[in-house]
């Protein structure tokens, strides 16, 4: 085995290794970084749409589309806040020198993944909602869909 | 900017790239002595249907791993490196990431049919992160082996 590939396959491993840890902390925080980014985005966002957690799942609620709001639950979520995991184990896998560059990547890398995952949510509910829309067949439900196409417009 | 191609023209990915990918997994399947059968009548729409003893596993571009090949891709034009040892790199990662598609594809085939109720957690986080970590091990070892001289 040459250098190159020694090198490559110790930096295999060690991502690997790192990811997996990770990755069995993930499914106990995930729960914990879904609900800060719902706290925040509740918080901050318009009143028509709201997120919140059931039973691990996220869930959107959609004020305005009838007299009740209407929940949409979004199964399998948690696979796009997976780059939590990548960013940080490439970072812990590299050899940047000294423990406090690693922990100034990883908590810069972090903070501007958890602010992308939070505009995703805002952009993620209009998308949630078309596609809920677009799947309604002929006659089915056509006052939410007028509704939907009222509170959320789609670019023309 | 590749996944916009991907996007905008699914067809010339469904013919090159899922297309031969599903059928190479295909045929290692069944050579494994999984019964499998590959439909890639909708391949140039962006998918392809494998039949696995009678159940029915719509094969995407996502489950070939070719955001990975981009992501490699990508990353070895945007490496400060001489043109030729981006060539280099590119003749590299792109078959080897396109191998480890149809690797990613037998074994979420074996685990279909041999566990079907561990398929999500292989689909959607075991094999995506092995996936990506094969692609950076592609790009760190032609750094080593290539971009550095």
């Amino acid at each position: 085995m040459g250098p190159a590939m020694r090198k490559a396959s110790s930096f295999l491993v060690r991502f690997l290794v790192i990811v997996v840890i990770l990755f069995l902390l993930w499914s106990f925080l995930s729960q914990l970084y879904l609900s800060s980014l719902v706290v925040v985005y509740n918080t901050i966002a318009s009143t028509t749409v709201k997120f919140a957690v059931y039973g691990g799942s996220l869930a959107a609620v959609y004020h305005g589309l009838q007299p009740q709001p209407m929940i949409l639950l979004l199964r399998g979520n948690d696979v796009f806040f997976m780059n939590l995991l990548i960013a940080p184990s490439l970072l812990l896998s590299t050899r940047l020198g000294s423990l406090r560059s690693h922990l100034v990547w990883i908590a810069s890398v972090t903070g501007l993944i958890w602010l992308g995952h939070l505009v995703s949510l805002g952009f993620g509910s209009y998308l949630v909602i078309w596609d809920f829309v677009d799947s309604l067949g002929p006659g089915q439900s056509q006052d939410i869909a007028l509704r939907v196409e009222d509170l959320f417009p789609r670019a023309t | 900017m590749l996944a916009t191609l991907l996007e905008l023209f699914p067809a010339p990915f469904g013919y090159l790239h899922l297309s031969p990918v599903a059928w190479i997994a295909t045929v290692i399947l069944k050579t494994i002595g999984v019964p499998a059968e590959l439909t890639t009548r909708d391949a140039a729409a962006g998918y392809c249907l494998l039949d696995l003893d009678g159940v029915h596993y719509l094969v995407t571009h996502e489950c070939t791993g070719i955001v990975a090949a981009f992501i490699v891709t990508a990353a070895i034009i945007a490496y400060p490196t001489a043109r030729t040892q981006k060539h280099r790199g590119l003749a590299l990662a792109i078959p080897a990431v396109t191998l480890f598609g149809v690797l990613r594809l037998v074994v979420l085939g074996v685990v279909a049919q041999s566990r079907p109720e561990w398929i999500d957690v292989f689909h959607v986080y075991i094999m995506e992160l092995v996936t990506l970590a094969f692609a950076i091990f592609v790009f760190v070892y032609w750094i080593e082996e290539f971009a550095r001289r």
